[in-house]
């Protein structure tokens, strides 16, 4: 009877393919039936700083092991170190087929939220692209040099400067508005995907929002899908830290700051609009006053603030690259009957983590009967985490997170690289106290995309103490796949 | 002939103009502020001490500056309050800057000077580091377009920014118009702070342990917070609207919170001081756990411990100076009737609160000549401000002293090195100068000819000129002073007992240790550095007048910190990977009889081996400052982690990090 067809084809485990191409996440997930694949799930392609060979291999291992065929392909957001493979590698997945794209609803153009969402990021994008080439161009031009001649410490002065507007640059890379004209939208990944190649006719696009849920696709019997984020509260989508809980500020910095926005787009020749702060008859215009001297003499120069204000790229450039992070489409997939979760939450930051927890519930049958469960009992089930944003801290939230995962099968898997990498994101990846929390929950079964041998030292920092046996247990799990382009893991049901 | 006029009346916002939209905040926002008379004063405004020039070069515009002396302007205290008008915002930074200014001057008793601007100057084959004055203080009011003010040590200048804001309630303020922090008393005042200990301590602005920086930011927030609370009529106000309520201590702590909160993270160091409670919707002193300073390390959130440690010593004062009047007023019940409270009370509870401000502020004030020249901790600055108190206010008949001690112990500040919590040995002690009579007469002669020259001038580019001077010598053909570097070089060759009041290295064998040499003089000595030589002169309440001199030292080491089997080594020298570490001393004479008062170290030896005869590093210390420099905090302020070259580099906008989260 049905009893014995459907247990029949149910998937019993799930294989999990890590690429090791650098930082930057690219999965293939395959879900089997004892040994034979009955399911291949994609989720993301990308790696920071990737030249067009880097892909080659693992797309032709990813080639082999599904026949080209991907029955789910999960982007998971926008950011060049989880899709740029798609572009670089476009005329390989040019042969392959993709059945079904799952994107998050911030990608969605019939979305009204979605699509003011993107206007606003295309602004912001745009102001952080501009403000970072004027800041490269006064390096270019040895503006710093010239202004800190004089000064003692000249030197440092210099390289300060430079190191900010290096890490700005850093921060750029991810940004999509380059070369995109001011006051124009960026694309949605839609449109990206079909550019890519990967959308085709008959490719079947979903976007998904929270509380969503999966059952039973062709091929994944007996697995279910869970969509945890993004949320579509903005206060969620911009929180990337928590904030104090005491009294709410009179005045917060508008979504779109746009008073600096709309200065760099109107330092752009092309654009023009209402940017000043006051009535026009208070300049003082043509006739220069003596303080107005005071501030141009040459002398003087080492105080003048002409470039300063675009330092404030700084701020903005990072919670910008750090909501997109939080538009992540992140998933927990559960094995129906023993209730394991594998946990893929993308780049998620502090609040998308945050609104999983909010109101939400998700259906979950448990031995027939339909149970609303919240976000906690998916934590608590967790056997396999993806780590959150490349092991930053911001990436894994601990009590809210990291601090849920309680199975004692807990292994986990972080597409942190050394090899390549943007040099300023070392400073906060890895972060040693999520690593070392880690390591203890997973008893070492923790990998890393990158060589075990470089990364661990940054994990073992002096504020933290590692198991002897968890390291011995981590080195030896991580051993087997040294030299190798890809990582595997098992997850049994 | 007419007198001059003491003061010029300017009038400007109490706190911020988003209050003076709302009917029950408009009345306390308006306040006339007055500024001691420039007579010299140029549009800009530009004086002896700042000078506002008001470029916006996000737009490239000028906007004509203000000129204060223009009869119009005069007779009716300055331009109408407006956030429209540039001319306003021009005038409401120089109110409250040199509000601040004043402030400090009456605290430590002498004038402002900003710090220098370090140039290179030829010397021999290289340069070799010159002072160059810096008589004024740039204000730019439309500097940037961010949520965000800071000082510039590099420009010696104050950068405020604009915005468009999402205010938090939309029916007062329309939602995307502009802010301008620059018209925010607690800005103002707190980035001048940060200007006027940047010249009274270069060193603080070293990323040296987990309190300078904190220290710096706490302080600047103190001070705003403290002159908000000298204006009596920003808290008759509050103090009439508690009514019965006798605890009207708490007003005054959630006045203090509420209106730091403004903009940006300006206030958020206030947090510690209380909370809304969830269910009662009442605000609360948050108690403190004793627990706080050894478990919180992001700058902010420390510098929050020492904000509301202060600010609790602050409310004890004043309980303790109204006690009497709410006894009068309530007969003795310690009930007062119901209904409002007397105009007369509420004037008198305004007048007490305002004088005990007064009061925490100059305490605070000057207590920074007493806090060592380097690496300051919390526990140093409690150390400054009861030894400053006690040299300038011998009864302390409010028991202000023992407010402090009990404010800090309450959140497990303790000084290091002291056998007990009361105020006689939390305070320096004077140290013996037996056995250096040899050195100190040197240094007798160098501070005597210096109180000759410096004592009748009250002029700040010759008061600079003359320290100078004083501090790196004048090798005329015609008259020669020889710099106070070279003095102590030439005569303090193996003196123990000065390196053990010092902690600094002034024998032979300090390239072993790390410590620079010194060629600039005529033969070779360990390298250090007079950071500061300053007269002091203060009033106590009882009329009679102190005068010192306050001299700092400062001496560097470079070193590597390996570990190895369990064991720290720590390697002296320059190398690729070393960090430079710093010890310090603050010596303070009487200036009358020229003798030792105090020698506030931050030791670079180890002392107590000093007294064996042995030069070694003082390993705690160095061991501290080297892991702090490598930089396990910076983590915790993600932008600072991401962007900020790091401690070693102090040169990166350092205030411009502290207030972006």
């Amino acid at each position: 009877m049905a009893k014995a067809t459907s247990s029949a084809n149910k998937i019993t485990k799930i294989n999990v393919r890590m690429y090791r191409a650098g930082t930057g996440d690219f999965f293939i997930l395959q879900f089997k039936s004892r040994n034979s694949v009955k399911f291949n799930m994609m989720i993301d392609c990308g790696c920071i700083n990737a030249g067009k060979t880097t892909f080659v291999p693992m797309i032709e291992d990813l080639q082999s092991i599904t026949g080209g065929v991907i029955d789910l392909l999960v982007v998971t957001h926008e950011h060049a170190d989880h899709i740029n493979g798609f572009e670089k590698s476009a005329l390989m997945f040019k042969q392959f087929t993709f059945k079904n794209v799952w994107f998050a609803w911030t990608e969605d153009e019939n979305d009204p939220i979605a699509n003011e969402y993107r206007a606003n990021h295309s602004e912001l994008g745009l102001a952080i692209n501009l403000a970072t080439n004027k800041l490269n161009q006064l390096v270019k031009e040895k503006f710093y040099e010239e202004t800190y001649e004089k000064e003692f410490a000249a030197p440092l002065m210099i390289e300060g400067r430079k190191k900010f507007i290096h890490a700005l640059s850093d921060l750029n890379v991810m940004n999509r508005t380059n070369g995109l004209a001011v006051g124009s939208v960026l694309p949605s990944m839609v449109k990206l995907f079909t550019d890519f190649n990967v959308i085709k006719a008959g490719t079947n696009i979903e976007f998904l929002e929270p509380g969503d849920f999966k059952v039973d696709l062709p091929g994944a019997k007996g697995i279910r899908f869970y969509v945890l984020g993004p949320p579509r509260k903005r206060t969620y989508l911009n929180l990337t830290e928590r904030k104090g809980e005491t009294f709410e500020k009179r005045e917060e910095k508008s979504e779109v700051d746009h008073a600096f926005v709309s200065a760099l787009a109107a330092s752009d020749t092309t654009f023009t609009s209402n940017i000043d702060a006051f009535d026009h008859s208070y300049e003082s215009g043509e006739k220069s006053s003596p303080i107005q001297k005071q501030y141009d003499a040459k002398s003087n120069t080492w105080r003048a603030i002409e470039h300063d204000w675009l330092y404030s790229a700084g701020t903005l450039a990072m919670r910008y690259e750090r909501s997109i992070n939080n538009t992540s489409l992140a998933l927990a997939i559960q094995f129906e009957e023993t209730e394991k979760v594998l946990l893929f939450p993308g780049d998620a930051e502090f609040g998308n983590w945050e609104s999983w927890h909010d109101e939400l519930e998700w259906p979950v049958k448990i031995n027939g009967n339909t149970i609303n469960k919240k976000a906690e009992y998916f934590l608590n089930k967790t056997v396999f985490y993806k780590v959150g944003h490349h092991f930053s801290h911001n990436g894994s939230p601990l009590a809210k997170g990291v601090g849920m995962m309680t199975s004692p099968e807990l292994a986990a898997m972080a597409t942190l690289d050394f090899k390549r990498i943007n040099h300023t994101w070392l400073n906060t990846m890895p972060n040693d106290l999520l690593g070392a929390e880690l390591l203890r929950k997973t008893k070492g079964q923790l990998y890393f995309c990158g060589d075990r041998r470089n990364i661990l030292p940054n994990i073992k920092t002096d504020r933290v103490t590692i198991k002897k046996t968890h390291e011995n247990a981590f080195n030896t799990a991580n051993k087997k796949f040294d030299g190798k382009i890809f990582i595997d893991y098992e997850v049994k049901a | 002939m007419t007198k001059k006029p003491a003061y010029r009346k300017l009038r400007g916002y109490a706190f911020d103009p988003s209050l003076s939209l709302k009917i029950d905040t408009a009345l306390i926002n308006d306040l006339t502020y007055k500024v001691l008379w420039e007579e010299n004063l140029q549009p800009g405004p530009s004086g002896e001490y700042i000078e506002v020039i008001d470029i916006d070069p996000t737009v490239n515009k000028f906007y004509s500056p203000i000129d204060l002396n223009h009869p119009h302007i005069l007779a009716q205290d300055g331009v109408d309050p407006s956030t429209s008008n540039p001319q306003f915002h021009q005038q409401m930074v120089y109110a409250v800057a040199m509000t601040t200014i004043r402030n400090f001057e009456s605290g430590l008793g002498r004038p402002v000077l900003w710090s220098p601007r370090r140039i290179k100057k030829a010397s021999g084959d290289g340069f070799k580091p010159f002072d160059e004055y810096v008589p004024t203080l740039r204000i730019y009011p439309h500097a940037i377009r961010d949520a965000n003010a800071y000082y510039s040590p590099q420009k010696k200048a104050l950068l405020f920014g604009y915005f468009t804001a999402r205010p938090a309630n939309v029916t007062l303020q329309m939602p995307d118009s502009m802010t301008f922090t620059c018209l925010s008393h607690d800005i103002i005042a707190h980035e001048t702070t940060h200007a006027i200990l940047d010249g009274l301590h270069r060193k603080y602005t070293e990323d040296t342990n987990a309190d300078v920086l904190a220290f710096h930011e706490a302080f600047a927030d103190i001070i705003a917070l403290f002159q908000h609370f000298t204006f009596p009529d920003v808290l008759k106000n509050q103090i009439a609207a508690t009514r019965g309520d006798l605890a009207a201590q708490n007003q005054l702590g959630k006045l203090a919170q509420e209106f730091g909160v403004a903009i940006g993270n300006y206030g958020a160091l206030r947090d510690a001081i209380g909370y809304y409670d969830k269910e009662t919707r009442q605000w609360k002193i948050k108690e403190p756990t004793g627990l706080e300073y050894q478990t919180i390390t992001d700058p902010h959130a420390r510098g929050a411990i020492l904000v509301s440690a202060i600010f609790e010593s602050f409310l004890t004062i004043y309980k303790k100076r109204i006690a009497d009047l709410l006894r009068i007023a309530s007969g003795g019940t310690g009930i007062l009737p119901a209904g409002e409270l007397h105009p007369d009370l509420v004037n008198r509870l305004a007048a007490e609160a305002s004088k005990s401000s007064r009061h925490v502020l100059n305490m605070c004030i000057r207590a920074l000549d007493y806090c060592p020249p380097v690496d300051i901790s919390f526990g140093d600055f409690l150390r400054a401000l009861i030894t400053a108190d006690m040299d300038v206010v011998v009864e302390d008949s409010f028991d202000y002293r023992l407010a402090f001690i009990d404010s800090f112990r309450r959140r497990g500040i303790y000084p290091t090195g002291i056998k007990q919590l009361s105020a006689e040995s939390i305070a320096f002690s004077t140290p013996s100068t037996k056995g250096l009579s040899e050195i100190f007469k040197v240094i007798t002669k160098f501070l005597r000819e210096y109180r000759a020259e410096i004592i009748y001038t009250n002029n700040r580019s010759e008061i600079f000129d003359i320290t100078r001077k004083f501090i790196t010598g004048l090798y005329d053909a015609e008259k020669k002073i020889y710099g106070l570097h070279r003095r102590l070089n030439v005569k303090f060759e193996r003196s123990i007992g000065f390196e053990q009041l010092t902690g600094l290295m002034f024998s032979n064998g300090w390239e072993e240790l790390g410590i620079g040499t010194s060629h600039a003089y005529e033969g070779k000595g360990p390298s250090f550095f007079v950071q500061s030589l300053h007269l002091a002169s203060r009033v106590g309440p009882d009329g009679k007048q102190r005068n010192q001199i306050i001299l700092c030292l400062v001496q560097e080491a470079k070193i590597i910190v390996e570990k190895k089997d369990g064991h720290t080594n720590i390697i002296a020298g320059k190398s690729g990977k070393s960090v430079t570490i710093t010890g310090g001393c603050t010596l303070i004479f009487d200036l009358d009889t020229l003798d030792l008062k105090y020698a506030i170290s931050k030791p670079l030896l180890d002392v107590a081996a000093l007294s064996k005869g042995i030069h070694r590093l003082d390993e705690r210390r160095a061991i501290q400052q080297y892991n702090h420099q490598h930089g396990f905090n910076a983590r915790d302020n993600p932008f600072r982690a991401y962007f900020s070259t790091g401690a070693e580099n102090a040169f990166n906008e350092p205030f411009c990090f502290l207030h972006t989260h």
